[in-house]
């Protein structure tokens, strides 16, 4: 059984101008263990995909409909209580700006003591000094900075503050959403690196939201390209990078730059669509390449084609 | 030690040691003016023995083998302009700490509670503060300290209330804008409650801002106080105080008494001058940001 199921998950957002759709039917497993990489555009729907699996939508987010399966357990449905019992303990998250999600008038102590008291661990200052500081180590940073307040430190190394409050639980799935944007490409390698070890070290199932295929690449068992809140690609990360299936996975493979590479980047020409008003037919057809007639009027069933699974009429 | 430099400096330095004299006397200020507070007689031997009103500063009186000075002089009853003085500021400060303690902690309190929850509550409370914010903090006093009467802990409250909106409106503003920092998302998704997520992750970020509001209030809480005692809705009469001894002195200012209203309202002066020297000193010394580069 996979350790989180997503199923036909549909959230949109009411907004001043209009009700825009962010996830339009998405589904999704993830097993135990494993590392699946969540990759698209800003707006496509990749971090609305997190927080709802959390349940942090903002006020005016709607679940349509669907289910998040953890454990069996539909989130969706459970109560607030349960829900709070369940993050931090069994699903963490951790987000983009090492900058601010650190509480600036906090110790580092003072964070990971909140944390263990939220969920009834009842150590003493001794203990969960001492829990603190062995989980800091494990992610690279000193001891001592459990007594430096956040401003003391470097955006890498809040970064990696941050997971390993995500981590102080031993929880089941982290959710990475974009942990590595905000930080410089050495950190960002290191980064990389550290979830690679934490994924071994700690066997915990990670969620990686991003918009970088070469980091999906680095990490990523599986990888979910989505594209204008659908999935149009899901598979094997080699497979889908070797040989993409779907335009737009062409496509944004074709946009990242490598090195030695004698291609020039193709960038995707237009926009992604007004989600108010998205595209009928497949989403991706106003910037596709090999878009025809049955893709303007026919929306694409995401079907299974050999080991994956791809929305397109024509792969 | 070395001279202060910056302006922040030097109003620290003339603001503390302004108030360290108001709070000194305060505290001590019985053991040192031995006169008639509150009676027109002193007692000598344990005889009463009646003062001459309207002495002049430094005048003094002889008792049989002893010389009482009259270092600021005697009122229009014949009590120690002086040890009135000292008795008074014990009031003034006591009323203006309550009040702003008070108004403080409500003010932060509601300001939390309307920020974080937002919706109608919010809407609600937003209008009262404001409504309260537009109408001068003395009117609100003097409405409420006619209605509560007099006596210490109702002429604070009656203060307090005047002074709840600045907090309120503060501390509701710091909190709109930090309920959206990802530090606060961060101890949600961490399984943190709505108490815990107000009072460890928002709350101690307010206290910078309210700290620097602190000796503004209470500044403005001596001089309200002395506002309201001038009108006589202070403290009952005879006890001690400085508003009321100002407007006493001012009737009998222009026939030449100068002293019995000029001192009170120099205290007036001196201490609200010290608190807000203290506070800005403090906050430009504790704040980083007005720290210059």
């Amino acid at each position: 059984m996979s350790l989180l199921e997503v199923r036909d998950l549909k959230v949109s957002y009411t907004t001043r101008r209009g009700r825009i759709e962010a996830l339009s039917g998405v589904s999704l497993a993830l097993g135990e263990g494993e590392v699946v990489g969540v990759v698209g555009e800003s707006g496509s729907g990749k971090s609305t995909l997190g927080q709802a699996i959390l349940r942090l939508l903002p006020r005016y987010a709607h679940i349509e409909g669907g289910e998040v399966l953890f454990q069996g357990r539909n989130l969706l449905e459970l109560e607030e209580d349960e829900m709070r019992e369940i993050r931090g303990r069994e699903i963490a998250m951790v987000f983009q700006d090492p900058y601010s999600s650190l509480n600036p008038v906090m110790r580092i102590i003072d964070h990971f003591s909140e944390l263990y008291e939220e969920h009834g661990a009842g150590y003493t200052r001794e203990e969960a000094a001492k829990l603190a500081g062995d989980i800091l180590e494990k992610m690279g940073v000193p001891r001592e900075k459990l007594l430096e307040y956040p401003h003391q430190m470097s955006g890498g190394q809040r970064q990696r503050v941050a997971i390993a409050l995500g981590l102080a639980l031993n929880p089941r799935l982290l959710i990475a959403d974009e942990i590595t944007t905000a930080l410089d490409a050495l950190v960002e390698a290191q980064i990389v690196d550290l979830l690679k070890e934490v994924r071994h070290t700690f066997k915990t199932s990670i969620l990686f939201i991003t918009h970088n295929m070469g980091l999906v690449a680095q990490l990523a068992d599986k990888v979910t390209v989505m594209y204008a809140g659908k999935i149009v690609e899901f598979g094997n990360t080699r497979d889908v990078i070797s040989s993409p299936l779907h335009p737009y996975t062409k496509a944004l493979l074709a946009s990242v730059p490598r090195i030695g590479g004698s291609k020039e980047l193709q960038p995707i020409p237009g926009d992604p669509p007004d989600m108010r008003s998205p595209p009928p037919g497949c989403r991706f057809h106003p910037r596709c390449p090999l878009a025809t007639e049955k893709c303007r009027s026919e929306e694409p069933p995401l079907k299974l084609k050999g080991d994956r699974l791809v929305a397109c009429h024509y792969a | 030690m070395r001279r202060p430099k910056t302006f922040g400096e030097w109003s620290l330095l003339t603001g503390g040691v302004l108030t360290g004299i108001v709070v000194v006397l305060a505290v001590f200020g019985q053991y040192l003016a031995q006169g008639n507070v509150t009676s027109s007689y002193i007692y000598v031997d344990s005889r009463p023995v009646e003062v001459p009103p309207l002495l002049p500063p430094l005048s003094q009186v002889k008792v049989g083998e002893e010389t009482r000075v009259f270092y600021l002089g005697t009122d229009q009853l014949g009590r120690d302009v002086l040890g009135r003085l000292l008795a008074g500021a014990r009031f003034v400060l006591a009323v203006a700490l309550l009040s702003t303690l008070i108004s403080g902690i409500v003010g932060t309190l509601l300001g939390l509670i309307s920020g974080y929850t937002g919706g109608l509550l919010d809407r609600a409370l937003s209008v009262t503060m404001d409504s309260l914010y537009s109408l001068p903090g003395l009117i609100i006093a003097i409405a409420l300290a006619a209605l509560l009467g007099t006596g210490l802990w109702n002429i604070s409250m009656a203060i307090a209330v005047a002074y709840i909106p600045s907090y309120f409106r503060m501390v509701r503003g710091n909190v709109l804008s930090l309920k959206n920092m990802p530090f606060v998302e961060a101890a949600r998704i961490s399984g943190a409650g709505p108490l815990s997520i107000t009072v460890r992750q928002i709350l101690p970020n307010t206290f910078p801002s309210i700290a620097s509001l602190l000796p503004i209030t209470f500044a403005d809480a001596i001089i309200t106080e002395a506002g309201l005692s001038f009108l006589g809705l202070g403290i009952e009469p005879p006890t001690p105080d400085w508003g009321f001894d100002l407007n006493k002195g001012r009737q009998f200012f222009l026939a030449g008494y100068w002293w019995i209203g000029v001192f009170p309202g120099l205290a007036i002066v001196v201490s609200v001058l010290g608190f807000l020297l203290l506070g800005e000193g403090l906050n430009e010394i504790l704040n980083p940001k007005r720290w210059e580069i």
